[in-house]
């Protein structure tokens, strides 16, 4: 019905973590799910998902990562997927969470890779939803139809409209016409101060090279990842197939009638696939 | 646009108030004021004027009553005018607030000038919104005292007994001058909120309760108001359903250091439906220096 109804029984507050207010959600009871989203999200990015898992007997918490949402900015920071992963440890450790389910999606996904990565006892299973990060930037643009994506949804950020957020929402989806009007309302609200606008251009400007998610890194990952792939996502087959390959304890699922937002597009089947992993995996 | 918008900035909580699991919106910094809605209401009631009254460097708290909302149900309680206090003081110990100004609608109006008058040095301003727990010795008026009371008692009892979406909805639109105010998530909340598993004997001991006769022996009279020294502002609006301004003002003239102001274009429910004089009025008062 709405965001709010939807979260209704949810704690919604503000932590310090590494120094940065930081919006966290939580709803339920049990084990922690950490969902972690993508390149300017905000944690309403998992509505559809955090009343499913708490429903399944976890504590499903989300927030938004340093710069994003309303989570505050650091003056000297540059916003790399490095940066972003550091904070979400710092968050980690100040609601006291300390061995968590991960979910990642998209960028989120490619720094709770890197988390797992630095802190490998305080991650149990991971969830990669359209991961980025397997692509270094360049290959990833060189796909015209990724870059023309990435160029309509990068409008929202010059002017932060409703038609320009709401193009910039419907570019993840298969079936574009799914962009709820409240959905949108909230992102153009997050977006319009003109210092997160800037942030979200210091993030797609961030070098994060360094941090890209090779085979050698993946193989290191020793715990069940599960590869989430929308059947229309803009990662190439092939890539998604070398990762999984790589990761000594990865699986694969490939989420039909969905693109970049699988768990927005798709819910009820990718809560499914979620709580069916982690429970399956960690008994 | 809706509450998740209207509520960006906000922090939803769970605290303990005297033991009771406690609701609690909230946002800003500076001095505490609570905000309680009315009989079956819930803290959604204040959604537009948490961010608007934190700007004015508040800290506000829209907290739903004892027996209310996603606040804990005991049934080991009487739900009469004391143990509304009693978990608002809960309250307070829990933000380890010595004393905050009080807003209250309706019942959270009673409530907040019988707390006003049992426990004087925790409370600082007080802003009756359509109050209800009013007394006042007028010819005529300890009469239409009762039968408010008997009409609060029928139309709650009737929405919360076998409630229905639709029968919801018709219990807030006769809280609003426009019905249109009644928006479908307002209905989901409150439907949800009396429907809640295994709060049913709860929601029956309140509606049954609260507006009881034996609960009048705590309404506010004449005497009483003379004894509330604090500084209040009483809020009243043109068209409540319930009592009439007059009452309102005359209450205000009483109470020894009290204002009155009105809303217009308005019902019971002035703070949901003319957010932006609710919000002007009562940011105001609240920041004013003290008189």
């Amino acid at each position: 019905m709405s965001l709010w109804t939807e979260l209704l029984g949810a704690e919604v507050g503000f932590v310090h973590a590494g120094g940065v207010r930081t919006r966290v959600v939580s709803l339920g009871e049990g084990p922690p799910v950490v969902l972690l989203h993508g390149r300017g999200g905000h944690l309403e990015t998992f509505a559809r998902n955090l009343p499913a898992l708490a429903g399944a007997g976890r504590r499903a918490v989300a927030f938004d990562l340093l710069g994003h949402g309303l989570t505050g900015r650091l003056a000297d920071a540059s916003y790399t997927v490095g940066e972003l992963a550091d904070h979400a440890l710092g968050v980690l450790d100040a609601l006291g969470l300390g061995r968590v389910d991960l979910v990642g999606q998209s960028l989120g996904g490619w720094a709770a890779a890197l988390l797992a990565l630095r802190a490998p006892e305080r991650v149990r299973g991971l969830a990669l939803i359209e991961p980025a990060g397997l692509q270094s930037e360049a290959e990833r643009l060189a796909d015209g139809a990724v870059r023309a994506a990435y160029e309509r949804g990068g409008r929202a950020y010059a002017e932060p409209t409703p038609e320009a957020v709401r193009t910039r929402l419907a570019g993840l989806l298969a079936d574009p016409v799914g962009v709820d009007s409240e959905l949108v309302a909230v992102r153009t609200a997050l977006y319009r101060p003109e210092e997160a606008r800037r942030v979200h251009r210091l993030v797609r400007a961030a070098d994060n090279t360094p941090y890209l998610l090779t085979p050698e890194r993946l193989s290191q990952l020793d715990l069940p990842v599960l590869l989430l792939r929308g059947e229309h996502g803009h990662t190439p087959d092939a890539v998604v197939a070398a990762a999984r390959a790589a990761l000594p304890r990865g699986r694969r699922l490939d989420v039909p009638g969905a693109k970049q937002w699988p768990q927005y597009e798709r819910p009820d089947l990718v809560n499914d696939a979620l709580i069916d992993f982690f429970g399956k995996e960690n008994p | 646009m809706s509450f998740w918008t209207d509520a960006l900035g906000t922090e939803t909580r769970f605290r303990d108030a005297a033991g009771w699991r406690t609701r609690s919106i909230e946002a800003g910094d500076g001095d505490p004021v609570i905000l309680m809605g009315g009989l079956t209401g819930h803290a959604e009631a204040f959604l537009r004027n948490l961010v608007p009254l934190a700007e004015r460097g508040l800290r506000v708290y829209a907290i739903d009553a004892l027996g209310h909302g996603l606040t804990a149900r005991p049934t080991d309680v009487t739900y009469h005018a004391p143990v509304f206090t009693e978990h608002l003081i809960g309250f307070l110990d829990a933000i380890g607030a010595r004393r905050a100004h009080l807003v209250g609608q309706s019942l959270g109006g009673w409530t907040a000038l019988y707390t006003a008058l049992k426990h004087p040095d925790r409370v600082g301003k007080v802003v009756s919104v359509t109050g209800a727990g009013l007394l006042l010795s007028d010819d005529g008026r300890a009469e239409e005292s009762e039968k408010v009371h008997a009409k609060v008692r029928s139309v709650t009892a009737k929405a919360a007994a076998a409630p229905t979406r639709e029968s919801v909805r018709q219990r807030l639109e006769w809280l609003m001058v426009d019905p249109a105010t009644v928006t479908d998530e307002l209905v989901e909340c409150r439907y949800r909120y009396y429907t809640l598993p295994g709060a049913e004997a709860a929601l029956a001991k309140l509606v049954a309760e609260q507006p009881s006769e034996e609960n009048r022996a705590h309404l506010l009279d004449e005497d009483a108001l003379k004894r509330i020294t604090h500084e209040t502002l009483v809020v009243w609006t043109d068209h409540n359903p319930t009592t009439p301004a007059e009452v309102g003002r005359r209450a205000s003239q009483i109470l020894p250091n009290a204002s009155f102001d009105m809303i217009t274009d308005a019902g019971h429910w002035p703070m949901f439906e003319q957010p932006d004089q609710f919000n002007r009025i009562v940011g105001d008062f609240l920041t004013a220096d003290p008189r």
